[in-house]
Formats: C-alpha cells, structure tokens, sequence
C-alpha cells in the first residue's frame, strides 16, 4: 500500500533523477532495495509524468490573477509565452484606445510538417494548435486570433475571448471560436470539422452554422454543409495514433492514413465512396494496416511507390 | 566518448545495471531482455554523451517504463478494437449506460482536468519544467522564486499527476473486472 512518505520520496526521486549522476542512480538503486514496494510507486509518478506530456501542450494557461499582476509581469517577463501574453494586453489596451495596430503589420508565416511528422504550435498565452503530419497553417506574427489551414489536419483548444475572438480560415470558409478544443480537416475535396468541447460558429458571416461538443461537418467542396454527430472523446485522437470513423467515405479514411503513416495510401475512384465504420490504431507495421482496413472492406490492395491503394477485389492488379 | 567506448562502459556496468533493474521489480528474464536491448541502443548511439554511467542508467530506466507503457496500451487496443466491434465506440449515445460512459471515457481529457486544478504558479512551474525543458534553476531565475519554492510547486504538481493516474487505473482495473463478470456486478475498488 502506497504510504505518503514513499509516494513523496518517489517524487523526489524523479525529479532528481532528471539530470541525475551515476551516484543518484546508485542511491536510488538503494532506495528501491530498501522496500519491494517502492519500485511500483516510482513507476506511477514517472508513468504519470508521461501521462502530463501529452496533456500539457492542450492545458490553456489562464491570464495573471489580478492581484499578483505585477509580480507576474517583472518575474516571468523572460518568458516567451508570458511576453507574447503581455504584447497582446498592450495590443488589446492600443485597440482600446482607437489607435492603428502597432503590431508587426501583417506578417504572415508558414508552418508545415512532413507526413507522419506531428508538431505542437502554441499561440499566444492560452491557444494551443496540435499540427497532424503532411499538413500546412499559416500565422500572423503577434496575432494570436488568426491561423489558416491551408491543407491537413490540426487539432485547436482555444481560450475563449470575448473581445476579440480566434478566427480560423480554410479556404473560403471560416470558424469562430466561442472557448473550445476542435479538429479541422482540409483535404483538396472535402473539409472535416469535429468539435470536442466548447462551441464554435462556422461562416458567421455566411451560413452561421452552430456546432457544439460532439458535433461535427463536413462539406464537400462548395456544396452546403452536412452537420453529423461524433464522439466528441475521440476528437483529436489521431494524437494518440487512434482514428475513429462513423460511415466515413473511404476517400477520407485513407487521406487521413497518408497523413498518419506517412506513406501514399490512396483509393481507387470506384471505391473511393465506400462506406467505414471503425477504429484504427496507428502504431501498427502500416502495411498490415491498409491490408487489415483492405480485408474489412472487401477490396484489394496494390503496392504502388511510397504507398498502397485501395482496388475494388477481383480485377488484375496491373 | 566514442561509440564503442559506451559498449564497453556498458560490459564493465553490466551487474549494476542488473542490480538497478531487479530493484526497479522486473523479473530476471525481463531484465536480460532489457540489458540486451540496451547494449544494442548502446552499441548504436551516436556522438559525445556527457555522463555516460547515468546515460546508461537512465536508458535501462526508460526501457522499463516502455515496457509498463506498451502493456498499457495493449490493454486499450483490446479495448478500442471491442468498442469498434460492438458499435459502441462511436454512437452518440442519447443515455449511455455507466460501462459505456467509462469506456468512452478519453484519459487525456482527466488528465487535463487534473492539470487545470493546479494552482496557476504551480501549473506555470510544470510546463516551464516540463514542456519548455528548463532546469529547476531556471524556473527558479524566471518565476523570481527560491529553488525549494520551484521544487514544492513541482512536487505538488506531480502529486496531483501521480494520484490521477491510480484513480484512472483504479476505475480500468473496475472495468476489466466488470466485462470479466458479464456486467452483473461491481467489483470492489480494491
């Protein structure tokens, strides 16, 4: 049974193992040996601690308490995310004031990355973006409202801000943010959104559309927008190699998988509407993936460079 | 130090990095399987290492976390793969049972909520530590705080780390017991 002391000692220990000696290690062996139950403790602090990884790049960071305001502003002025907090109160107090922006006039930059490559963006003091792989956004320099993705996947949690609220382009369409966490899609056919908490308004100025937590849309190039329900747990769930479908399109699935694996994984235009319902876990040998997700669906597989496609069965693989 | 000279730093270190991993409560046969691992990450590891003895310790140690890790994941493949196969998974349930609403239950999402409670300096600490890769000393310079104040914002954080991660595997030890048992009954917490 896990006793106070020891569960604090574990603690200790991890944090000094950190940049730890040989002779840390050596006491540390000791340490384990003077009680059989120690190891398992320590394994649940530093099995924690990885738990905390995953999640800490998503915790939405509040703004300074009011009463300590200033203790915050001289003491951690150094760092980056409290410095980029602190220009957006003096952009915030500027616009207040009904002067022209003084923030840097509208320089917008890129963020790609490689297929299978994920990456973590932070905007701001609380806005977070979770990039998939084979997947571009573009920012404004000290606008921490503004992001456009370009092509891919990212997964948003968003602080919500009454006054000035993130706005998110894809393409011709744009999401307003109302304090949220949600995953936007934009394949070259089609734009996926799945909200997981929160609330956001899709083309305010247009259509208007509502979405709340474990709701989602797509709309496939500029037809009207279809609304559909997910689950709003697994929004976001590529992060941990997991991708849930619900009668997904098998165009989507496997664009997804490029992303994921990256590798090509296509589909041939005669099964590209197919229907798929299920989950599928990441870090398996991706070619036994695609043959798994082949065989559910009853097609067949042909190897082609860097990738697979999907065939409907029966026909010469040429 | 050069790449063969970790091996052969390993050979020397061999019985206490044996001793480390019976300590650390993996079986005899799991801890050779590690050594063998390491030797081969050590024989492959590229450029200057700057305390190859705690490298070499903290490389066993990594290895039996990923050992705990894949375990644990194994144990949610089986679990995604029944929910997938059950339909379960992925409906919006209009009033999902208590199993269901557990299952669906995303561990991130707790984790976070366990990282949201923490007070704003001590989550501050955490991710300066953590996320930015600074030492305790630097939070120490960049909070303007003492070092011990650094280690107890860090200790509290990882307290409220550790007692989540036994609720959730609490509630997934109830689980597995509840499938085991068709659903008829709750096992004790334990």
């Amino acid at each position: 049974m896990a006793d106070e002391l020891t569960i604090m000692e574990a603690i200790q220990w991890r944090l000094r193992l950190r940049a730890g000696l040989v002779e840390d290690w050596e006491a540390f062996t000791i340490w384990l040996e003077g009680d059989p139950g120690r190891a398992a403790i320590y394994d649940e602090v530093a099995l924690a601690e990885i738990d905390a990884d995953e999640a800490l790049p998503m915790l939405q960071v509040p703004p300074a308490a009011n009463d300590d305001h200033h203790e915050h502003a001289r003491s951690l002025w150094r760092t980056p995310w409290i410095g980029a907090l602190v220009a957006t109160l003096i952009a915030a107090l500027i616009g207040l004031m009904a002067l022209p922006r003084l923030t840097a006039g509208d320089e917008f930059y890129t963020i790609s990355t490689a297929k299978g490559e994920h990456r973590l963006v932070q905007l701001g003091a609380g806005n977070m973006i979770a990039l998939n792989g084979g997947s571009r956004i573009t920012l404004r320099k000290g606008d921490e409202h503004f992001a456009s993705l370009e092509a891919g996947e990212a997964l948003f949690s968003i602080r919500h801000n009454e006054q000035n609220p993130f706005e998110l382009s894809i393409g011709d369409d744009r999401i307003r943010d109302v304090g949220t966490r949600f995953n936007v899609i934009k394949d070259p056919s089609s734009v996926r959104i799945a909200v997981g908490e929160g609330t956001i308004l899709f083309n305010p100025d247009g259509e208007a559309v509502k979405l709340v937590a474990g709701q989602g849309l797509r709309r496939m190039r500029t037809a009207q927008p279809v609304v559909h329900s997910v689950d709003s747990s697994a929004v976001g769930a590529w992060r941990k190699g997991r991708l849930a479908y619900r009668e997904a399109p098998l165009a989507d699935v496997v664009a997804d998988l490029s992303r994921a694996l990256g590798k090509r994984v296509s589909a041939d235009q005669r099964v590209a509407n197919r229907s798929f319902t299920g989950v599928l876990q990441i870090e398996r040998d991706p070619a036994a993936l695609v043959n798994s997700l082949a065989l559910l669906l009853d097609l067949q597989v042909r190897s082609v460079p860097d990738g697979w496609q999907l065939m409907p069965r029966g026909r010469a693989a040429d | 130090m050069s790449e063969g000279g970790l091996a052969q730093l390993f050979m020397t270190m061999r019985p206490a990095l044996l001793r480390f991993l019976l300590a650390r409560g993996v079986s005899h046969g799991d801890a050779e399987d590690i050594l063998q691992d390491l030797f081969i990450k050590a024989t492959t590891v590229a450029g200057p290492i700057a305390e190859p003895k705690a490298y070499l310790y903290r490389m066993a140690d990594n290895l039996v976390l990923d050992r705990s890790r894949s375990a644990v994941r194994r144990k949610d493949r089986e679990r995604a793969w029944v929910e997938a196969r059950s339909g379960d998974r992925l409906d919006v349930d209009d009033a999902p049972s208590p199993e269901r609403a557990m299952i669906a239950r995303d561990r991130m999402a707790d984790v976070l909520q366990t990282l949201q409670a923490l007070p704003q300096r001590t989550a501050l600490a955490l991710r300066l530590y953590r996320v930015e890769g600074c030492s305790q000393q630097q939070i120490a310079e960049q909070m303007g705080i003492s070092l011990s104040a650094v280690e107890k914002h860090l200790q509290r954080a990882y307290r409220s780390m550790r007692d989540c991660r036994v609720r959730l595997d609490a509630e997934m030890g109830n689980l597995q017991r509840l499938n085991d048992q068709g659903g008829n009954k709750v096992a004790d917490g334990g």
